[in-house]
Parts: C-alpha cells; structure tokens; sequence
C-alpha cells in the first residue's frame, strides 16, 4: 500500500511536469484509471499538504501544477484561507486589490481575512501599498512588485507624494539644454537628461513630453515644426517638433499690475466713500512713500 | 461700450476738467443714454440756462452731440422733432490721452502743429481765424505775421487728417426701426451702439471731413496736392460754389469749425503699437517693412479699428518704406524676405491679398491689424495673470485658453501641478478669469457625479481687464486729487521746500502710472 502510493504521487508529478500548463483533472482520471481512487485522494492530500502541488479552477474544471521546491518552502504552513487570499492577490498584479474588494474575491469574513493577510506580510509574501488616488486607502499586491504608475503616480511622486521639487529639477535641466542647444527634439531633452545623471529615476519620453508642455506653457519655450538637424541623431524630417527658446516671453511686468490696484486682493471691493477707497487705502501710502 | 469703471472714469475727467455742473450733466448722460432737454434738468435739478451752459461746454468739447429725433404721430397727434443729446463717452476718455496725442504730433508735424493741435484739444472747436489769432497771440506778434505760416501748418495737419470740420450741429435720427447708419460703414463687429449711431448721423463723408478751406487752396506753396487729395464730391462742391473766391474765403475762416481729429491719432497709435511689436518679435527690417506698408495705406482706412489694412503691391511698399528713416538703405532683396518672413510667421501679420480670394492679384500684401492686436491683448493678460496669481496660475490660464475644455484632473496633470490644482482654478474663477460649468449626470445634480468643465472665455476675460483698468486709472486719479487737496491743508513743521519735493515726486508717479495704464486702455478699447 505504501509503495503503491509513493508510485502515485511520483505518477502524478511526472504528469504535472509533462503538463507545465497544467493537467486538467480528466487527464489525470484517464492516466491512473487503474489506481484505486482512494490512493488517488491520498495522494493528492498528501502532494497539497506538502504545498507540492497547486489547485486552480480552469472554465469549470480543476487544474493540478506542481509546486516548485522554492515555492513550496514559502508557503509552507500557511492555511488554505492564507492561500486563497494570496492568489487573490496574485491576480491583482501590480495595480493591487483592497481589502473589500479582497473578501469579495475569496468569500471569506472580514476576520479571516486580516488574519490571512497578517500572516502574508509577516513573511513578506504580501505588501500594503498606499495609493496617489486615495491617500487613505491602501492595496495589497505581491511583495516581488513594483507598483503601477496608477498607483505610485508615476515618475514624478516620491512616496506616493508629488514631488514638485524633483520636477522643477528636470524642468530646469531641460530647459538648459534646449537655451545651450538652440533647438532639439524630445529625444534629444530626454538622451541629455539621462546622461546628465541629474536622476536615477526612470524617466520615459511621455514624461519628458509633459516636462516639456509646461515649459512651453510657462512661454520658456516654444514648438517649431521642422528645422535643422539639432544632434548626431537621426536626421530630422520636416514633420518633426523641435523646440526652441520662445520668441513671446510671458510679460514680466505690465502697466495694470505696476499700480497697486492692479495686484490689489480687494479691487472690486474698493469704492471711493467704500470701507475700502483710493483715499485711504494703505497700499497707496506705502507706493507714495518715498 | 465703455465698461462700467470706464463711465464712471469720464466723469470724473469731466469732473477735473470742469468742473461740478459740467459733471452733473455729463453723468446724467452718460449713465441714462440720450436725453431731451426737460429730462436733463429733472435729472440734475439745475435751470436750463445752467444747462444749457453746461451742454455747451460738452458739445464745444466733443464730448457730447445733440441730434434731432423724428416721433412718428402716434392717434390724433401729430409727428413731432424734439432735440436730444448723448454723451460721447469715448471722445471723453480722449481727454486723459492728450498728452500722447501732443508728442505724436509734434514728432511727426513739428513743433508748430503741436502748438496748434494743443490750441485745438483746449478749446474744443476753433475756426481758422480763431487759430491764427491764438498763434499771434502766443507768439507777440501781428495776425498778418504768422497767418501763412500757421496755414501752410494746418494745410499739413489737414492733408495728414489730424483736424477735420465739426460734424453737423443736429443731424436728424430716424426712429430706431430703420437703423442704416447713412454714411460709414458700420464697424465689422456687429452691433453699434445709440452712440455710434448719432455720430455717424453727425459725421460728414471723409469728403467733406479734410475739405480744405478755400482761403488755402489759393496759396501758392503748400504741399497740398490737390489732385491727390481731392476726391471727386469735393470739386462738385467747389464748382457748385458760386460764390466769389475772396468772399469764400473770408467766410470759411470765420466761420467753419474745426476740430482734433481723434480718430486720426489713435489710428497712428494703432499703427505705431504694431510697429513696434513687429519690430521687437521678428527683427528691424520686418517692423520697418510694417511701416512702410501702414504709411501707405492709412489714408484708405475707413475706421479706427480697421480690421486688415487694403492690399498694397510691393513696388508702392518698396517707395513707402524708402521714405522712412529707416528704410533708407532697403534694397529690393531685402524687402522680399521682410515680406516673406511677415508673411510665414505663424502669427499671421501679413498675408497674400489673393490669397483668399484665390485671384492671382500679383504682389499685393495686407496688414492683418487685427491679430497683432489681439496678440497683444492676450500677451498683456497673460502677464497680469502671471503678476497676480503667479506662474501656476498662468500655466493653466494659457492651457485652458489653448485646448478648450478640461477637467480638474487633467488640469492638474497637464500643468503639471495635481496637488494644488484646485486651489488655483478657484483663486481665477473667483476673480472672473476663468469659468467653470457643471454637466450633471444625475438629475438631482448630485455634485460628486458630475463633470465639472473649466474654461477660458477670452471676450469676458478682456472685458473684465478693461474694467479693471480704468477702475485703476480712477483711482489713481482719485489719488492724486486727494493728494494734491491734502497738500493745502498741511500746515506743520516741514520745510515747504520738502512739501513741494514730496507733492511733485507724487504727481510725478501718479500721472506717469496713468499714462501708462492709458496704453494699455487703449490697446484694449480704441485698437
Ligand atoms: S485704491 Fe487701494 S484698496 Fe483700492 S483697489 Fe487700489 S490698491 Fe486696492
């Protein structure tokens, strides 16, 4: 008996390993036809207790994969609800899942769930992760994971925080670059950038795309189609954006704001017999003082 | 229209200029439109020979119009005239822009015609005789020294249109119903205001606007080309007129008024604020080619705020530009690539004038005025923008005036500032500089599920600047009378010397951050 089921087990994994997408259960039932079915329960009971193999739902049938040794050691001694929460989690990739949407999933209460996902994060399975969205909201995804951008927010945020410092930092680089340059694409910004070695964040050409946008909002900059081939790069068509010191500075003074009405906070609440009027308005006074 | 600090800002000129009855007067109409005579006076409580006063100084000052309105009989009553009057509040605002219109004058006339430009802007209206008499005046010396002296000068500002004859005293008004303002155009913008109507009731063709006096077309030596500068309705004139020359002439220097030309010198502003952009966006030669190509074609503007200017070939811009200081030296190459450069920048300040139309009309260029323009109103509130609410603020002022509609978080996003996002869209929708509309999802307007959209409405934008501008002006002025009534009442230990250093140091400041702001005014109500 005892041999017989060793046979099994040993039986049951070579299918598993000739099945690495996974064997189905009536591919099992046909390859042990002649083996007692209780041996069979047996050795299934045993395989899954030892976290040697692993159980999936596929359409409606079940799907046996071998645990792999590693594998197998991690999650050694987690309960079935530790396992159930933990593939939840799995599926919800580096977007995360929350807590409700957890118990959801697996069916299970709300206590077991804690208590599943305490037992997860005590081995560094899992981990919490707070999201930009929701500040007090956190998901849990695996702890081999980097979150999403959905989630960190992207490049820009540090902690899930906006990190208008370190923005204003490639801002300014970019912005150097294009004035020293004369012109230069996106691609040049980004290439000059990177070796600058001023980050080692991972920054891509959509973000350097958005660095660039503000600059030319902020009228820094501004877009030219065309134009000289601005670097060893590939050559530039006539199609392509480049970018140059702009022509139109945003002015830095103007006849309405050079007067203290014009940057006044209560303007529109100032009436000559008024609380507030030109004659004894404060600011005047201190414009007028010389 | 002048905005509502605008009216209340050509009150208080009047006001300072003079004095409180004019003032009275001049409110009553500027905030109630036109009146009759019996409304004046039951408005201000003043009698109608202080009134009549009163809208004399207005009407000598071009700061209002009578005009004749026709009531049609209405049962058994029969149609009667009645006389009205409105103010021109425009022609008031002129006033505070006096000391520009001086310098332009004298820059490009000569010292001369500034004396007599400045004769003109403080009497309001002058025959030429009553010019010659004040210049005599002025200068210690006989009429007859300086009669052809001054003419020959004002033959110059009349040739160049900076004085014109008075409009008609009263000019009829047909009722309202059959609004065809009978002679200019109405501007391209649509509707025209009561008093865009009576003075275009009022004014004389442009024929007989620069008509020149009989007593210059006899003298000898004027620059005053006739066959250029008279158009064929004026020599049906001159030949309808049967009078003997000298009689002629005698009476059209006793008795024909002329006036400053307003129209003219914010027209030369206009031009001159072009220039000058042109200059400093694209390079000299482009701002000189600019020039050249307005000097040419000013005289065929039909209004002050002439939405492009009429198409001119190269060749009459290449003459035009080498009569310029600084177009001495252009060469034809030179020329082209000016135009061309004009032609491509993607600001559009000049275009093809086939190009529309798709005709192959050869060489001919136009000034697209009204770009530069709104260029520059829009480059001004950026940089309020930028002054008040700071770089933030104006990075999602120019997204939103740029893509349209957005949503708070992308706003954020693309100005790149998610955190305080919705703090600054309220600091600029509160001062009116952007707007916001909810699209609800739910009937209830349940807040949370709807869209909220931010926008940019540029025409209220202006607007509301406009207004603040001459709310500012007002104040400053304000400031400055209060200034100037405190100085007489301090009495303490100061030296007068400090006093007077300190009140003149104020005047100084307060009228040149008038002066100033009055730019700014003009290019965005008179351009
Ligand atoms: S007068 Fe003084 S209080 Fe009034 S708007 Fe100007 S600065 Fe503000």
């Amino acid at each position: 008996m005892a041999s017989r089921l060793g046979a099994t087990i040993n039986k049951i994994l070579d299918l598993c390993r000739a099945h690495s997408q996974g064997l189905p259960q009536k591919v099992l039932d046909e390859e042990l036809q002649e083996v007692e079915v209780e041996i069979i329960k047996q050795s299934l009971n045993f395989l899954l207790q030892k976290q040697k193999l692993q159980v999936f739902m596929q359409g409606e049938s079940i799907v046996y994969r071998e645990q792999d040794t590693e594998a197998a050691a991690k999650f050694k001694g987690l309960t079935s609800e530790d396992m159930l929460v933990y593939q939840a989690i799995q599926q919800a990739a580096n977007t995360g899942i929350w807590t409700a949407d957890l118990k959801k999933r697996t069916n299970l209460q709300q206590l077991q769930v804690n208590k599943a996902l305490k037992n997860l994060e005590s081995r560094s399975l899992v981990k919490p992760v707070k999201t930009v969205s929701n500040k007090n909201r956190k998901v849990y995804m695996l702890f081999e994971l980097d979150p999403s951008r959905e989630v960190t927010g992207g490049a820009w945020y540090t902690e899930q925080d906006y990190d208008a410092e370190f923005v204003d930092v490639v801002k300014q680089q970019c912005l150097h670059f294009i004035l020293k340059q004369g012109l230069a694409s996106l691609e040049d910004v980004a290439e000059s950038v990177r070796r600058s070695g001023i980050t080692q964040v991972e920054l891509r050409l959509e973000e350097f795309k958005q660095i660039l946008d503000t600059l030319v909002l902020d009228g820094d900059i501004e877009e030219v189609v065309g134009g000289a081939p601005s670097s060893s790069h590939a050559p530039v068509s006539f199609e392509t954006v480049c970018y140059r010191a702009s022509r139109s500075r945003i002015p830095e003074t103007s006849a309405l704001t050079s007067v203290p009405c014009g940057i006044c906070p209560v303007l529109r609440e100032c009436r000559p017999d008024g609380l507030i009027s030109p004659q004894t308005c404060i600011y005047f006074k201190d414009w007028l003082t010389f | 229209m002048a905005t509502q600090f605008g009216r209340k800002l050509a009150c208080e000129l009047i006001f300072s200029h003079f004095g409180e009855s004019v003032q009275k007067v001049c409110e009553s109409l500027v905030y109630r439109g036109q009146l009759p005579l019996p409304e004046i006076a039951r408005y201000t409580g003043m009698n109608i020979t202080q009134l009549r006063n009163c809208l004399l100084v207005l009407i000598q000052h071009n700061c209002a119009q009578a005009f004749k309105v026709e009531h049609e009989g209405v049962g058994s009553a029969p149609q009667r005239v009645s006389t009205s009057y409105i103010a021109l509040t425009d022609n008031i605002l002129h006033r505070l822009r006096f000391p520009k219109f001086l310098v332009l004058v004298k820059e490009d006339v000569g010292d001369q015609a500034e004396a007599l430009i400045e004769g003109l802007l403080e009497h309001g209206r002058q025959t030429l005789e009553q010019l010659i008499q004040r210049a005599a005046a002025r200068g210690g010396k006989a009429v007859g020294e300086v009669a052809t002296a001054v003419k020959d000068c004002f033959g110059k500002l009349l040739s160049n249109h900076y004085v014109e004859r008075c409009p008609a005293p009263e000019p009829s008004l047909r009722p309202k119903i059959a609004v065809e303002p009978p002679k200019k155009t109405p501007p391209a913008n649509g509707a025209i205001g009561e008093e865009q109507r009576v003075m275009s009731a009022a004014a004389p063709t442009d024929a007989e606007r620069f008509q020149v006096p009989v007593s210059l077309i006899n003298m000898g030596g004027t620059d005053m080309e006739m066959g250029d500068t008279t158009p064929i309705g004026q020599k049906r004139k001159r030949e309808a007129l049967q009078m003997d020359t000298k009689t002629a002439a005698a009476v059209d220097e006793k008795e024909v008024l002329w006036r400053v030309n307003y129209e003219e010198f914010i027209r030369r502003l206009r031009h001159q604020v072009c220039v000058a952009f042109v200059r400093s966006r694209v390079d000299s030669v482009a701002g000189t080619v600019l020039e050249g190509m307005l000097d040419a074609t000013r005289r065929l503007e039909t209004s002050a705020k002439q939405h492009s200017s009429v198409p001119v070939s190269s060749d009459t811009i290449m003459n035009s530009v080498r009569n310029l200081p600084l177009g001495q030296g252009m060469t034809v190459e030179r020329l082209r690539v000016g135009l061309q450069q004009l032609a491509s920048d993607s600001a559009g300040y000049v275009s093809r004038a086939g190009e529309r139309a798709g005709l192959a009309e050869g060489n001919q260029y136009v000034v697209n005025l009204h770009k530069i323009i709104e260029l520059l109103r829009q480059i001004e509130v950026e940089g309020i923008v930028l002054q008040r609410y700071g770089r933030e603020c104006c990075r999602i002022f120019r997204l939103l005036a740029l893509k349209g509609q957005l949503e708070q978080k992308q706003i954020g996003e693309r100005a790149m500032v998610p955190k305080d996002v919705r703090e600054l869209l309220y600091q600029l929708l509160k001062d009116h500089y952007i707007q916001v509309q909810e699209i609800a999802k739910t009937t209830e307007h349940v807040a949370s599920k709807s869209i909220h959209l931010w926008r940019v409405n540029m025409r209220a934008v202006l607007h509301q600047v406009l207004d603040d501008m001459y709310h500012a002006a007002s104040n400053l002025s304000q400031r400055l009378a209060h200034e100037l009534e405190k100085e007489q009442e301090v009495n303490d230990t100061k030296s007068i010397q400090e006093h007077v250093k300190r009140i003149s140091r104020i005047t100084t400041v307060l009228e040149a951050s008038l002066l100033k702001l009055d730019d700014a005014i003009l290019l965005f109500h008179d351009f």
